[in-house]
């Protein structure tokens, strides 16, 4: 039974650029939790997206993807960081960006430009869809989440969006293979998660998240 | 059909609905606003009285200022004019005139309207004022951007800056109005209006108030300019409305008929959809405190964020290559 979806394209593109929406929302917060919340609701928007790619293409593998991911990332994984969090609350702010904020937005914004003319000139001439160019962008802008902040749950937040994106550029790319990367995927997150109980080690220790103060553990 | 006199006539009616409809939707605004906070509130006619009573009254210029405090008012009630010919408010159709300016000439033209408004307050030479003028420039210096993203979103759209074009091509295309970039320009557009209005997540109307922007560049007035200086707030107000409305949200139930009746049934039709729209704005001034005084760049810098990245919904989605 293949289900027609009303309004496809458009329904992919609006939750496309809403990924984009919550990217650029979390480098406008200088708090952590809401940086966490909004790379929840990211997670879940994906979800939404291979929701919506199951339907219309009848494969049972994207039904199986958007589970694992709805569930791991939009649920687990950001729970696990808000209880990092909780000891930090109101206090735990990025103090480390020289810049303000919404600077950093139009940073984005820019990134986005920019990345747009290097998928135009490099990827798109070998895959014929241009709606891979979001993925594409939401890496880098996952990058910039990274470099931009000191603080480490941010940088998770960074690192799973560009999870997220390779899902997402999976899935548009080479439906079929996606369960192979989300468990790739899945398995780097998990790795993320360890890294999480070192830094929760480091918080009792040092009442602090940031990498740096890690040098305090060499002898 | 489209016989001359016709359409002068639906122009006529076109103007008056801006004059005269204008102080009511403010006025209902108002009395919205009352009920929600449990008082009983002005009568929706409030408005008209008010402007009646102030067109009786004297004028009293400062005495230090020049003839342009005086035209000032008159110059900007004009602009608003020149614009209600313009813009698609009770017709899906061009009228005489609409050739005279498009999406763009109208943001310019109330760029004009406020840029006059800003030199008199500079002109009436009172500290307060001027400080109002310094805000006002300030603020719209990062909203003016953000309007020209708009209407250059609009005409990668359509391929034109007419706005009835605009109206008509999303109208009849459910995919042009369900797409991203549609959505990312009306979500901008709407933030933009709470800032031109003056609404209060940006600022709180009133006279006694910290905070006020416009209110402030208008202190110096009195009587007859101050009435005129309201009135054309009031048609501002419903022009930025309207458009919103009839362009870009709900670009339906327009008659397309080129009579008298088809032009007030638009009419009708119009104010339903203002009063949608006044509900929406009425519950977002009640629930949403003032942003500090610094924090409205940051408002408007998301909006020039969404308006960017409309246009670039559209690359990234793959409608413009």
């Amino acid at each position: 039974m293949v289900f027609v979806v009303p309004f496809y394209e458009e329904i992919v593109g609006f939750l496309g650029i809403s990924v984009l929406l919550s990217s650029l929302y979390m480098q406008g917060q200088s708090f952590v939790d809401p940086t966490i919340r909004a790379i929840a609701i990211q997670s879940l928007l994906i979800t939404a997206l291979i929701v919506i790619l199951f339907l219309h293409t009848d494969d049972l593998n994207l039904l199986y993807l958007a589970i694992i991911t709805g569930v791991m990332r939009g649920i687990v994984f950001p729970l696990v960081m808000l209880y990092q969090v909780k000891h930090f609350r109101h206090k735990l702010r990025e103090t480390g960006t020289s810049q303000k904020t919404p600077s950093l937005v139009l940073t984005g914004i820019i990134i986005i430009i920019i990345g747009y003319a290097i998928f135009k000139s490099v990827v798109l001439p070998y895959f014929s869809n241009p709606e891979i160019s979001i993925p594409f962008v939401l890496l880098l802008l996952g990058f910039l989440l990274i470099i931009t902040r000191k603080n480490s749950l941010t940088q998770m937040c960074g690192y799973i969006q560009e999870e997220n994106g390779i899902l997402y550029m999976g899935a548009l790319i080479a439906p079929g293979i996606q369960l192979l990367t989300e468990f790739a995927v899945v398995l780097d997150v998990m790795g993320v998660v360890i890294i999480g109980v070192i830094l929760s080690a480091q918080r009792d220790a040092f009442k602090t998240l940031e990498p740096s103060d890690l040098d305090q553990l060499s002898g | 059909m489209s016989d001359p006199i016709t359409l002068q006539l639906i122009n006529i009616i076109q103007i008056g609905t801006v004059l005269f409809l204008s102080p009511l939707i403010a006025g209902i605004i108002n009395r919205l606003k009352s009920m929600i906070e449990s008082k009983h509130g002005p009568s929706i006619f409030q408005p008209y009285y008010d402007l009646s009573k102030l067109l009786r009254k004297e004028v009293v210029v400062p005495e230090k200022s020049s003839s342009f405090f005086v035209i000032a008012p008159l110059v900007s009630f004009v602009a608003y004019l020149v614009i209600s010919l313009v813009v698609p408010i009770v017709t899906p159709y061009p009228l005489p005139y609409g050739i005279l300016l498009d999406l763009l000439g109208g943001a310019l033209m109330f760029g004009f309207a406020g840029v006059i408004s800003i030199i008199a307050a500079i002109d009436a030479r009172t500290n307060y004022s001027t400080m109002g003028a310094s805000r006002s420039a300030s603020f719209t210096a990062l909203a003016e951007p953000t309007l020209i993203m708009i209407f250059i979103a609009v005409a990668m759209i359509t391929g034109t800056n007419n706005p009835y074009t605009t109206n008509n091509l999303l109208a009849s295309s459910a995919s042009w109005y369900l797409s991203a970039t549609h959505i990312l320009v009306m979500a901008a557009f709407f933030m933009l209006i709470l800032v031109e209005t003056g609404r209060l997540p940006v600022e709180s109307s009133g006279l006694v108030e910290f905070g006020m922007i416009d209110d402030a560049k208008v202190i110096e007035y009195s009587g007859k300019l101050l009435a005129i200086s309201r009135w054309g707030g009031y048609m501002k107000q419903f022009l930025l409305m309207a458009v919103f409305l009839n362009v870009f949200v709900i670009p339906w139930w327009m008659s397309g008929d080129v009579s008298v009746t088809g032009a007030l049934y638009s009419v009708g039709t119009l104010f339903f959809k203002l009063l949608a729209l006044i509900v929406i704005i009425v519950i977002i001034e009640e629930t949403f405190a003032k942003l500090r005084l610094f924090k409205i760049l940051d408002f408007l810098s998301i909006s020039f964020s969404l308006a960017l990245l409309s246009i670039l919904a559209l690359f990234l989605g793959g409608k413009v290559t």
